[in-house]
């Protein structure tokens, strides 16, 4: 993994627009001349605003010529950001998906997973063989995939969407869903497309260091549990125990 | 700018008065290639138990405007594991380790010492009577017979290594915590902790409860900080809400021998580090050579109304 790094740095520029989920993003472009970082890697973010600036994770979307982009819901703490408000910020932090060369994916999410999904549709648009959603896509995202040559399959249930052959030819299944639609497709209990599906998972992450314990989550292989916020976020599904940990997983913004 | 005190007849010296609480610095190894540990004065790391823990099921953090609320539970390695795993990937020149001690039961508090106490590169031990998931009845930090019984054990088994008690959660009376800890040899204290607290989302309806931690605890801490420096005789270690260097002079000023930092190391990985150089600043700026100058200078003789 990428060595970690501390910066105060600014907000250059920062838009708002609507989310494939119909609520508003903002886009927002960092300050930072690091470029190691890999698809599914995030920071963690703290503005200075406030007396006490809790840190947010923020997924890194992509590279800019100044630094890089990010996307934050209108929930985050950090959705009141302005151009050239201040940030303290660490990473890269998290493992991110090195995915090979020659391996095509298939995305399963709904409306807001599928931005969280964006680091690998920027990066890696010719190897997505489909984005199927459970939910419908507003706004314009998904002209701008299909521009892309990547077919945007809209508001199926989970259920259906596992049983497409395409999905289950598919190498690696990313996915980015709500607690309710994991826990439907963890009782069709299917182990094969679990084995081969890299999960979003969604926990409230302190630190970013594996510090603080706020992220962990209960695994076979360590009696311990393992650190979302250094192993993940995309964590292999059938590592996960949802129903054991059912009560704090969420997506986080 | 250095402190130190006398404990077993043994200088016990931190290069500045600036260490990390437990919770709040992970196990050290974590922050190694991304600070430089060495500029602190001593380490705690999270929590160690006889056995390693796993995660609680459950919301384990909620932020809150002026504070944290967590219940992370006894999550972390085992002590024999960080002190045969961890302690060896620490850098050389580290500053002083100190473990911070839970246990389930009395029986377990002293094993888990007496490991400690053989551990060469650990510099004292500190028992943390804050542990919910303790299975004695009475709790044995809620009963004095029971606390100083756990004491005299710690004593014992940690030999000649300094031994720090940290207070339970909440409030308690300090004349007979000071009476307990120090008749049954402890050598320093560390009097608060969190506070129990919830917060409602009420949107979900859902309720969060755990230890509330962060500056919005920081007067309560500190007053508890002073009165336990006005009854206990052994040095105080003052910890509760720090987030500036300001906030370490005043614990200092109300008779704190150092200071612990939990909370804030979250707001920025680098935290103490910084907190450090403020120090160094501050310290020039009020015209002081040494803490020893303004250790317990605040009273209530000086108060002024705050401008």
């Amino acid at each position: 993994m990428s060595k970690m790094t501390i910066k105060d740095c600014n907000v250059l520029v920062i838009e708002r627009r609507m989310g494939a989920d119909g609520r508003v993003w903002a886009e927002a472009e960092i300050q930072w001349e690091r470029s190691d970082f890999i698809s599914g890697q995030y920071i963690m973010a703290a503005e200075k605003k406030h007396d006490v600036n809790w840190p947010s994770p923020l997924m890194i979307q992509k590279k800019t010529d100044n630094g890089f982009l990010v996307l934050i819901h209108e929930n985050s703490p950090l959705a009141d950001l302005e151009m050239g408000d201040g940030l303290t910020v660490w990473g890269p932090c998290g493992r991110g998906l090195d995915i090979e060369e020659n391996k095509s994916y298939a995305a399963i999410c709904d409306g807001k997973g599928v931005l969280l999904l964006m680091p690998f549709l920027n990066a890696l648009k010719g190897k997505c063989i489909g984005i199927y959603m459970t939910s419908h896509c507003e706004g314009s995202w998904k002209s701008q995939w299909e521009n892309s040559s990547i077919p945007v399959f809209e508001a199926m249930t989970i259920e259906k969407i596992v049983q497409q052959e395409r999905v289950r030819k598919a190498e690696l299944i990313l996915a980015a869903v709500p607690l309710e639609t994991v826990s439907v497709w963890k009782k069709q209990q299917d182990s094969f497309l679990e084995k081969k599906t890299k999960i979003f998972t969604g926990v409230k992450i302190g630190c970013g260091l594996g510090a603080c314990r706020g992220c962990y989550i209960h695994t076979q292989d360590n009696p311990q549990g393992i650190a979302v916020c250094q192993e993940g976020p995309y964590l292999s599904m059938d590592t996960i125990d949802y129903f054991r940990d059912q009560n704090f997983l969420a997506h986080f913004v | 700018m250095q402190v130190s005190c006398k404990i077993r007849e043994k200088e016990f010296v931190l290069k500045n008065p600036v260490m990390s609480a437990p919770g709040g610095f992970g196990n050290v190894v974590e922050y190694k290639d991304l600070i430089d540990l060495q500029a602190l004065g001593a380490v705690i790391p999270n929590s160690l138990m006889k056995n390693c823990g796993g995660p609680n099921g459950i919301n384990k953090f909620l932020t809150t405007p002026y504070g944290y609320l967590s219940s992370f539970g006894p999550n972390n390695m085992s002590l024999e594991m960080f002190i045969r795993q961890e302690i060896p990937n620490l850098p050389e020149n580290v500053p002083p380790v100190i473990v911070d001690i839970k246990a389930r039961s009395m029986e377990e508090m002293g094993e888990s010492v007496a490991m400690a106490a053989e551990t060469e590169q650990i510099a004292a031990i500190e028992i943390n009577l804050n542990c919910p998931y303790a299975s004695s009845e009475p709790l044995y930090w809620k009963d004095w017979e029971k606390l100083d019984g756990l004491m005299r054990i710690v004593r014992k088994a940690a030999g000649d290594k300094p031994v720090i008690a940290k207070a339970p959660g909440g409030i308690y009376p300090m004349e007979e915590m000071a009476r307990v800890l120090e008749g049954a040899g402890t050598d320093m204290f560390v009097p608060f902790n969190c506070v129990d607290g919830c917060a409602v989302n009420i949107w979900k309806r859902t309720l969060q409860s755990g230890g509330y931690f962060g500056p919005g605890i920081k007067p309560l801490a500190l007053s508890r900080c002073r009165e336990a420096c006005s009854v206990f005789h052994i040095p105080v270690i003052g910890a509760g809400g720090i987030t500036c260097a300001e906030d370490v002079i005043e614990y200092i000023m109300v008779g704190a021998f150092a200071v612990q930092i939990g909370s804030a190391n979250l707001t920025r990985p680098d935290f103490m580090i910084r907190l450090v150089k403020d120090l160094e600043t501050l310290t020039d700026k009020l015209g002081i050579d040494s803490f020893d100058e303004i250790r317990g200078c605040a009273s209530m003789v000086n108060m002024q109304l705050f401008d």
